[in-house]
């Protein structure tokens, strides 16, 4: 039982940074009509970035946090305006392969600059608690108070503000919503903006605990991947549950089932839904 | 219509004539090496191109089934004796088996779905064949992979394969001929036609009774047949297999040597699969950068030349022969 | 003179889709455009609402080129569409759709909301409505949303794209009138149907288009009279 709570514990505190990234994906997604396939290694660069912050320069965890997200942001919008802007008439089959090649230009890129080897995240909070036979350090509970609080108050900025409404209108009717006079452009150019600074934030929070290394946007990538599809592409909601709902499955998998084929979980779980329900497990049929 | 048929096979006839003359200029092994991996990597971006240039599904799996075809061969010959000429066709066929199983339900998905489904099924491939050691010997790898057989010859003679290029040489360039041959006849025959179309439109395509589902598919096991062969090829040629070599750096490879090259034509990811490993070659000591300026390329591409050098000189002459008239 | 277009050409990729269109439309005047399927009514629309770019011509609104305007600049200078296949925001609600529609005028809070109390006026069963998402409506009340939406940036010019198409007779009717009344309140209409007959009723002048190019220009006797017309369209 014990086991258990650890690891649904784990779970939720993967599940949380899961749907950080997911969310931001979603969001993207509304713009781009295909996943970003670059997504994961902007949540990289933001390790990377707090990382170097914190050690090299000594900055506070959160100013650096935040800084951090300032900084993704201008990158992500750079990028919608360099790269994915000039492919919104082209088929989506072009954004999805210069997505792939943003991949290369940036993994390798960190690894120029960086290197190869794994990165450790001084540590920040890292006190322990034990209680009901659990032990947990401060930095998960802050990482997932922390992930929650960015969702809601995402939440919160997509329902409550007339911006929020502009990127779901857009989302949902590109051409409608230039009709009703948003500057479609300038939305995109916002959205990429917050979706890389989720990335990024993800990146920042969940690096003292895992390592910091060039290729650690792939692996996640693909996981974010599996969760908007299971989520129905392009759903906030179920990007939010799905990236829980993974952390879950894999913490508790991890724990109960297999060790050794633990990181594919995932995907086996995706092949098997795709091929029962071909759009995934809330999309609609197209 | 006599001279449309003359500028049809002219080109494709000289560069096969260029190509099987190369051993009367050239003696460096190294660039026999460039020029069989160009091969290799040919027959995988021609199959690429079938499947994506044609049929529209954008399969992030062909890596994978790359590495299933590779797999295949050495396991069949290092671990079941098989010759090298006895465990080819095995290994395409494996290949296509596994096309079929994955194409049976992926390809009733669309879009981005098909995309990462098959990204996903990749990578439960590299993962199977790097944990499963007792069988594939995971990390540590397969060595030792045979070249293929002498080929005897009348008069007690015989061709033989092993360190000898310009006979391996020969080999890969005669099957990437025939996989250009039969891939174009796929393409180009009436199911060809249907492709098209159900790129275009797969609900137009329906409209007019062709299954987009049963099109699909053949291009699929197809595409994932040669994908097998590329793969096997390249086992029995460097002799070596790790897991990475089915993972999805390939496939990404092989796309960026379609794109690049042309997607949707004949000649492009041959052009692709020729020039860009021996750019990403020269560079080899500079592996980052050569990646930083691959993904520059790759970006610059789809955005000004989204149809690759091929498209891109189709566009030039019919200019100048618009500029002409 | 409202709006005055001279010799514009659109393409759609390669196909020239609209070739040398000229056409003017006065203040507070109803012009409607008849066409057969496919003879670039939308295309033409489009090209107003900046959604298209007309490769060349001129298109004059109030004394203001707009031809290299993006569409959000169309909207704010007063020019409106409710667009073919409606383009509503399907999983909002009807207010939501509604107050997106504003959205160019925003800041004035207190005319939205009145705003949206005169399209509920026009249309009541909106009001009922409200809450629910756009895209579960039905046919006749997603139409009449979707004029609702492009009301609510008080155009001074509404474009209309085929409001009548796959609708009952009696939703046509109410539409039609509401159109009317739409008119009458001061905004300019151009009007584009199949539905030939009716339109040529509400309308003081009609253009004809013809596979991108205007065939036929006139007043609604005018056109009423064509012999052309009356086959072609009027079905007499």
């Amino acid at each position: 039982m014990e086991l258990f709570f650890q690891q649904l514990l784990n779970g939720i505190m993967l599940g949380s940074v899961y749907s950080l990234v997911a969310l931001g994906l979603t969001l993207i997604y509304g713009i781009l009509h295909v996943p970003n396939f670059a997504h994961g290694v902007l949540y990289m660069l933001g390790a990377y970035l707090a990382y170097l912050m914190v050690s090299a320069l000594g900055f506070n965890f959160w100013v650096a946090m935040l800084l951090t997200m300032v900084i993704l942001a201008v990158i992500g919008m750079l990028i919608e305006r360099l790269v994915f802007r000039p492919l919104m008439e082209a088929p989506h089959l072009n954004s999805f392969i210069a997505a792939i090649g943003l991949i290369y230009i940036i993994e390798n890129g960190a690894l120029i600059l960086w290197g190869p080897d794994f990165k450790r995240f001084p540590a920040v909070y890292d006190q322990l608690y034990h209680f009901l036979g659990i032990t947990i350090t401060l930095h998960r509970i802050i990482i997932v108070l922390t992930a929650i609080s960015l969702i809601v108050i995402m939440q919160l900025f997509i329902k409550k503000t007339t911006l929020g409404a502009t990127i779901v209108a857009t989302a949902q009717d590109r051409i409608g919503a230039r009709l009703a006079g948003i500057n479609v452009e300038r939305v995109g150019l916002i959205t990429f903006g917050i979706g890389t600074a989720l990335a990024a934030a993800a990146g920042v929070l969940i690096g003292p605990i895992l390592l910091v290394y060039p290729s650690m946007g792939s692996a996640l990538i693909l996981k974010a991947f599996v969760i908007i599809i299971l989520g129905g592409m392009g759903s906030i909601p179920g990007a939010i549950i799905g990236g829980f709902i993974l952390g879950i499955i894999e913490s508790l998998g991890g724990g109960y089932l297999t060790t050794q084929y633990n990181e594919v979980l995932a995907f086996g779980v995706l092949v098997t839904v795709l091929a029962i329900r071909p759009t995934g497990l809330f999309g609609k049929a197209h | 219509m006599k001279k449309n048929i003359l500028k049809t096979y002219l080109v494709p006839a000289i560069a096969v004539i260029a190509a099987l003359l190369v051993p009367l200029f050239i003696e460096n092994r190294y660039v026999y090496h460039l020029l069989i991996m160009a091969c290799i990597w040919g027959i995988a971006a021609t199959s690429m191109n079938l499947i994506m240039g044609y049929a529209g599904q954008v399969n992030l799996a062909h890596g994978a089934f790359f590495g299933i075809g590779a797999y295949a061969a050495g396991l069949l010959t290092l671990k079941l004796g098989f010759s090298f000429w006895g465990a080819l066709p095995f290994a395409c066929i494996i290949a296509a088996i596994f096309g079929l199983l994955v194409g049976l339900p992926a390809l009733r998905t669309k879009g981005s779905y098909f995309a990462i489904g098959t990204l996903c099924f990749g990578v439960i491939v590299t993962v199977i064949i790097d944990r499963w050691d007792t069988l594939t010997e995971g990390q540590r790898g397969l060595m030792g992979i045979p070249s293929p057989e002498n080929i005897p010859l009348p008069f007690g003679s015989a061709i033989t394969f092993e360190n000898n290029m310009v006979a391996t040489y020969y080999l890969l360039l005669l099957f990437l001929i025939l996989t250009v041959l039969i891939i174009y006849r796929i393409a180009g025959s009436l199911s060809g036609r249907t492709f098209k179309a159900v790129r275009e439109n797969e609900d137009l395509a329906a409209s007019i009774g062709i299954s987009p589902f049963r099109t699909k598919l053949i291009a699929f096991i197809a595409s994932t047949f040669f994908a097998g062969l590329a793969g096997a090829l390249y086992a029995s040629y460097i002799g070596f297999l790790s897991p990475e070599i089915s993972d999805f750096h390939v496939t990404f490879e092989i796309l960026i040597y379609t794109m690049i090259g042309g997607i949707g034509t004949m000649a492009g990811p041959i052009i692709g699969a020729m020039i860009l490993p021996v750019i990403s070659e020269t560079l080899h000591a500079l592996a980052a950068y050569r990646m930083v300026a691959y993904g520059i390329l790759l970006v610059m591409v789809i955005i000004f030349f989204p149809s690759g050098i091929a498209g891109g000189i189709k566009l030039l002459r019919a200019r100048w022969a618009s500029s002409k008239q | 003179m409202l709006l005055e277009i001279k010799n514009i050409d659109t393409y759609y990729g390669r196909a020239r889709a609209l070739e040398n269109v000229s056409l003017g439309i006065e203040e507070k005047s109803l012009v409607t455009i008849l066409g057969a399927n496919g003879s670039g009514k939308s295309t033409l629309l489009n090209t107003i609402s900046g959604i298209l770019k007309p490769a060349k011509g001129t298109m004059i609104f109030e004394g203001q080129p707009i031809s290299s305007l993006s569409t959000d600049a169309i909207v704010k200078l007063g020019i409106s569409q409710c667009p073919e296949g409606r383009r509503l925001f399907p999983e909002m609600t009807v207010m939501q759709n509604l107050r997106l529609g504003a959205y160019v005028r925003r800041a004035d809070r207190e005319g939205v909301e009145k705003d949206v109390e005169r399209v509920c006026e026009f249309f009541p069963v909106l009001r009922e409505r409200r809450d629910q998402f756009a895209g579960t409506m039905s046919g006749g009340e997603q139409q009449m949303l979707a004029i609702g939406r492009a009301l609510m940036c008080r155009p001074k010019l509404l474009l209309l794209d085929e409001p009548s198409l796959g609708l009952a007779p009696l939703v046509v009717a109410k539409i039609f009138e509401v159109i009317q009344e739409i008119n009458q309140s001061g905004t300019a209409i151009c009007l584009v149907e199949q539905n030939a007959s009716m339109a040529i009723k509400i309308a003081s002048k009609g253009y004809v288009l013809e596979s991108g190019t205007i065939v036929l220009a006139g007043t609604r006797e005018e056109l009423q009279e064509d012999p052309k017309v009356k086959k072609a369209y009027l079905g007499v």
